[in-house]
This record gives C-alpha cells, structure tokens and sequence, in this order.
C-alpha cells in the first residue's frame, strides 16, 4: 500500500513539475523539446554562428506567445526539421483576427510598407541596393514589445490619445470595440512612448554612413542628434519628438513613410510646416517654419549657406583665437630669458 | 557731484593704484556669473555627444532647468549690454557734454577727441603697442611696451564682448522664439543663427577661458590668481610693470593734489593711538576709583 502512495505523490510531482514547464510557453508542438537547450546553435555555411535557443521565459512574454511555432514558421511539417525559409510576416496564422472568425495576418501592413519609401520599387528611391531595405524583423523584435504592467497607469496621460487608437486602426477595422482589447492595446502604446527606442530604431540603418554613402543619402540619425530635437531625446526630455514625430503623416502608419519628393509625405517641403504645426509642438508655424533644415549637413553643394557661414566663424575663431595662443607662448618663452637679447650692441 | 575715489591706496606699505571703479566691478561681476551660467548651461548642448555632458545637464536638474537657466542668464547678460550703453552715454554726459555746453566751450572735434582718448578706445598706440610686443616677444627689443590705463589685450577682450553679445543675443532670441523668427525671415536663417550661436559661443569660450584668464591671473607677477576684479586696485609694482603710463599720470595727480592719495596704514595707526588713549584714560578712571574704595575702607 505504502508503495503506490509513493509512486502516486511521485507521479503527482512529475506532472506538477511539467505542467509549470508547459506554463512558461505554448508549446502543443513539442518544440522545446530541441529549443529549450541554450547549446543548440551550428556555424552556418557564411560562417555566422546560428543560435536557434528559445528562452521560453522571454518568449512567454511576447506579442506572439499565443501563436504555435508552426504559426509562422509555416515550411515545418516534420520533426527533426531541415533549414527553413526566414519567417514571412504576411503569413495568414493560425488565430482568429480578433472581433471576426478571419485568420489573423501583417499582410496589409506588408503592402504599406510595399508602397513606401522603405522599398527599393518606389521611384524616389536614390540606389536600389535590394539587400539593405528593412524586412519587418528589422525593425520589429519581440524584446521591444515586452509588457511592463507599471506602463498601464501611464495610458491615460498618453500624448495623442486618437493616435494610439489609430495603430489599432492599422490592422483592425473600425468596428472592434477597443476597450475590450485594452490589454492588447496596451502592448502597443508602450511603443509610442520611449522616444529613444524609436530613434534607436531608426538608427540600426540611419545612423551607418557607408549605407548613407551608398545609397547617396546623407547620416540622417547624426544630423538629427546635432539638432534641439535629437537633443531633447538625448538628454531624457519627456516626448522628444522622434524620427516618427515627423517623418510619419497624422494619422497614418509608420510603415507608409514616403520621401521628401513625393508630395503625400509628412516632409513635402511645401506642406512640411504642417507637420511642424501640431499643438503640442510648434502651434501657428509658417510656411518658412517647415523650412529650417532638420537634418543640416556642412555641405557646400546641398547647403551653400550654411557652409559659407560656418567657414566664415571657422575662419574667424582660428584667425581671433590662435594668434593670441602665439602671443602668449612667445611672451611665456620671453619670461624665461629675460635678459637674452637679439639686438646688436651698439658699439661705443 | 564727483565722487572722489582714492587713486592711490597706501597699505601694508605698498601704493595700490585704482585700476577699476565700483560701478565697473559690479559690470564685471554679472557679465562673468552669466558668463559662466551660460557656459555651463550651454555647452553640455554644444558637446551633446561627450560623456560629461549628461551628468552636467541632469545635476541641474534635466533639460527644462538649463533651459530656463540659460535663458534668465542670457536675458540678464543683455540687460547688461543695455545698460552698458548707457553707462557710456552717461560718461560721455557727466564729464564732456553737460560741462561744455554749460561753459559754453563745447565743440565736436573735442567731444571726438573726449572720446577718442577715453580708455577703451582703440588707438593707433594700440598698433604701435601690439607690434613693440611682438618685438619684445621675439627679443628684437628688451622693453615692453609701455601702456595706459587700459592695455591692448583688455581693450581686445572689451571689444570682443561688444561685438560677441548681439551676435550670441540676438540669435539666441532667433533660437528660442523660432516660429516667431519664422514669420519674417526664412527659414535657413535660424539654421544660421544655429551655426552662429554655437561658433560664437566657442570662440569667446576659448578667449576668455585661455587669453583672460592667462592675462589676467597667469602671466608673470600675477600668478596664481589677481584680487584686481575684487578690490579694484593694483599694486605699485604691477602698475608701473604693466601699465607704466597710467601709473605716471595717477603720481601727477597725486602730486598736484594729495586728497586723492589715502593712507590706510597712517590712519590704522591713528586709529590704533586714539583706541589706546581712550583705553588708557578708562583704565586710569578705574583703577583710580578701586583706590580711593579702598582708601575709604581703610579710614572706617
């Protein structure tokens, strides 16, 4: 009798000690049974070493922790499994889009971003250099979205309330009652918030100059960080304004940032003032306002002014500056021989 | 109507010469705190991009607080550059205009030449000064050059504050009203102003931080540190080192008229005899009055 008690509470164990195991992730396709170990990696035939690790505590605590493995790595139809396709994010997943029995998927997000200046087809792309274009994963990892719940109780002083319902507006239509998705929301808002994280972002690619130089661009993040706005981010001001702040329309998506040129975009330079003139910025800007150079290069050929006014105070502090520094090393050096002289003595 | 300020100090045994008065310490004073505000306030901006610059701008408490900080000092720094003005126009009132034209003598060529030979205005000594220094520096001569009130080198730092505060003043105003800037000019201006105001700032940085000070408190008999922006006076040996012209009018005067030489160690020592008979008479009262007590008692 007391043997079965024994095998029972040790069963009872064993299952209590998986069933916590199960909890930290989804896993009804036994993937963790390969990815839960930390050693799993292989040098790839480039020589990158691959790491194919899930640490399923992190994991657990993603957007996507709801959806199986299978979901977007969708080429898996075996275990063992080969070498697959890299995730494609228009993959339609095996969950329901929420407020309708539709399977969910990115596609529509996918074609935005399709139309944007972040694809090598549009036309005012300057160098179509097709491998340095940002997939979504380039922007887009499951760290950044980590839920804090302390973020909660900052939803209400969130700047540009419609703005947060507009992301929701992105993938969802209009139709969804929101609060019922508050948590899901809520994901999304610690998003807006950080402005470091976006210039961050942005700066993965923006900030490189030999992919400046290549695609004849000129270092967008390091001539934002020279302006009061990259500043302000820099030194931790609250709502800094961000690359997205102007890059991206009122009301519309990051991923539809179009160029300069085209006149859609938030920094058409004639309507660029507009983007300046929201109320928590630079209320009743003119149409000059929107042409202060956000991103000014010493340039001679883009910005002849600047160069020459910039020359002209070089000049000025070198020619001020280091005669002085002169004058006062020769007298330094005169104070130590005070009574070495050049002239010739008069003969008497 | 003139106060009349020693020109000559006697103390500890050394002539001290005044150099700067009251009014123009107290000048001094708030362009050299804003000064510093603005520098300290400023330049974590400037170099955003050094370590030390975070630690700076969040010791003052984030970006709202220097912001402002810079802001009441610059506002103040122009305040000053006004009553500059004034202080000059003043000058030129007190002791030219008004005088003349009460008696009658005045005359425009002399208002020119009042303030042609006032001390900060540039001269052609000034280019003989500057290349007689050149030639003591190269050891081509053995004597410095001999200065007035003001030397060369104050008269440049005086200038370059002159032409440095509307420059940094009024881009400065560009850069923190720029919608208003917006409205009337366009829009590459406050880009410039942007470029102005930094290079500006750089430049009287480096020549106050490197040639005042040097000048002021390194170079030769001044180091490590002169008293002369706190008391006013000179010493005698660094009038007639530095500024032997100046220290030679100051004796004429002097010798014309004594009243403006005050010996403080003369009147310490009065001072100290006065106390002293004062003391002596108390102490004689009492011991005299402890006697005759004693006296009394003595008789019963």
């Amino acid at each position: 009798m007391r043997i079965y008690c024994f095998i029972a509470v040790m069963v009872f164990s064993l299952f209590v000690t998986c069933a916590s195991a199960q909890a930290a992730v989804t896993d009804g396709e036994n993937c963790m049974m390969c990815h839960k170990y930390p050693g799993l990696t292989r040098v790839n035939d480039e020589g990158y070493l691959r790491v194919f690790y899930v640490d399923s505590e992190n994991y657990a605590h993603t957007v996507h922790t709801k959806v199986k493995c299978t979901g977007c790595h969708v080429d898996i139809k075996e275990i063992p499994h080969k070498e697959m396709k890299p995730v494609d994010c228009s993959t339609e997943c095996h969950i329901n889009n929420a407020g309708s029995e539709k399977p969910f998927s990115h596609k529509k997000i996918v074609e935005t971003l399709k139309k944007s200046i972040h694809n090598p087809d549009n036309p005012d792309v300057r160098a179509r250099i097709v491998e340095d274009f940002p997939s979504c994963t380039n922007c887009h990892k499951n760290p950044t979205y980590r839920f804090d719940p302390g973020d909660v109780e900052s939803v209400d002083e969130a700047r540009h309330k419609e703005r947060v319902l507009q992301k929701c507006a992105v993938c969802h239509d209009n139709n969804i009652d929101y609060k019922y998705f508050f948590n899901h929301v809520t994901h999304r808002i610690k998003n807006l918030a950080p402005s470091e994280d976006v210039v961050k972002t942005c700066s993965k690619c923006h900030s490189r100059e030999e992919m400046a130089t290549k695609h004849k661009m000129k270092n967008a993040a390091a001539t934002y960080l020279d302006t009061f706005h990259g500043k302000a981010v820099e030194f931790g001001m609250p709502h800094a304004p961000t690359c997205i702040d102007c890059h991206v329309k009122k009301g519309d998506s990051a991923h539809n940032i179009q160029s300069w040129r085209n006149p859609k975009s938030a920094t058409y330079e004639p309507n660029r003032y507009k983007t300046c003139e929201d109320a928590d910025c630079h209320a009743n800007a003119s149409q000059q306002f929107g042409m202060i150079r956000m991103h000014s290069v010493i340039d001679k050929d883009i910005y002849p002014i600047e160069f020459y006014v910039a020359l002209g105070f070089t000049i000025l502090t070198i020619g001020a500056f280091y005669p002085l520094l002169g004058l006062m090393i020769l007298e330094l050096i005169r104070e130590l021989f005070p009574n070495f002289s050049l002239r010739r003595k008069k003969k008497d | 109507m003139m106060r009349k300020l020693p020109l000559i100090k006697i103390k500890n045994g050394t002539k001290h010469y005044l150099k700067i008065t009251g009014n123009q310490k107290a000048q001094h004073y708030i362009l050299m705190t804003t000064f510093l505000m603005l520098t300290i306030t400023g330049f974590p901006l400037k170099f955003h991009y050094y370590e030390w610059a975070k630690p700076v701008i969040e010791f003052f408490g984030g970006l709202h607080v220097t912001r402002t900080l810079h802001r009441i000092a610059g506002v103040t720094m122009c305040g000053l550059f006004f009553y500059h003005w004034y202080y000059l126009i003043k000058n030129i009132y007190n002791y030219y205009w008004g005088p003349a034209k009460r008696s009658g003598t005045f005359s425009w060529g002399e208002l020119g030449k009042f303030v042609y030979y006032s001390p900060m205005c540039p001269r052609a000594k000034d280019g003989k000064d500057i290349a007689d220094f050149v030639k003591f520096a190269l050891f081509i001569s053995d004597d410095r050059p001999k200065h007035e009130r003001f030397h060369w080198r104050e008269k440049f730092d005086y200038w370059a504050v002159f032409w440095g505060i509307p420059v940094l003043g009024i881009t400065g105003v560009f850069l923190w009203f720029p919608v208003w800037a917006a409205s009337f000019m366009p829009g590459w201006a406050i880009n410039i102003s942007y470029i102005a105001h930094s290079d500006e700032a750089m430049l009287a940085v480096s020549v106050i931080f490197i040639w005042h000070m040097y000048n002021a408190h390194v170079n030769y008999d001044k180091f490590p540190a002169s008293n002369l922006f706190i008391t006013g006076y000179l010493p005698e040996n660094l009038m007639k080192h530095e500024y032997y012209v100046e220290w030679a009018r100051i004796n004429k005067i002097v010798e014309k008229d004594p009243s403006f030489m005050v010996d403080v160690d003369a009147q310490q020592e009065a001072q100290k005899l006065e106390d002293e008979e004062k003391l002596s008479i108390i102490r004689d009262q009492i011991s005299f009055l402890q006697e005759s007590e004693k006296n009394d008692k003595g008789d019963k």
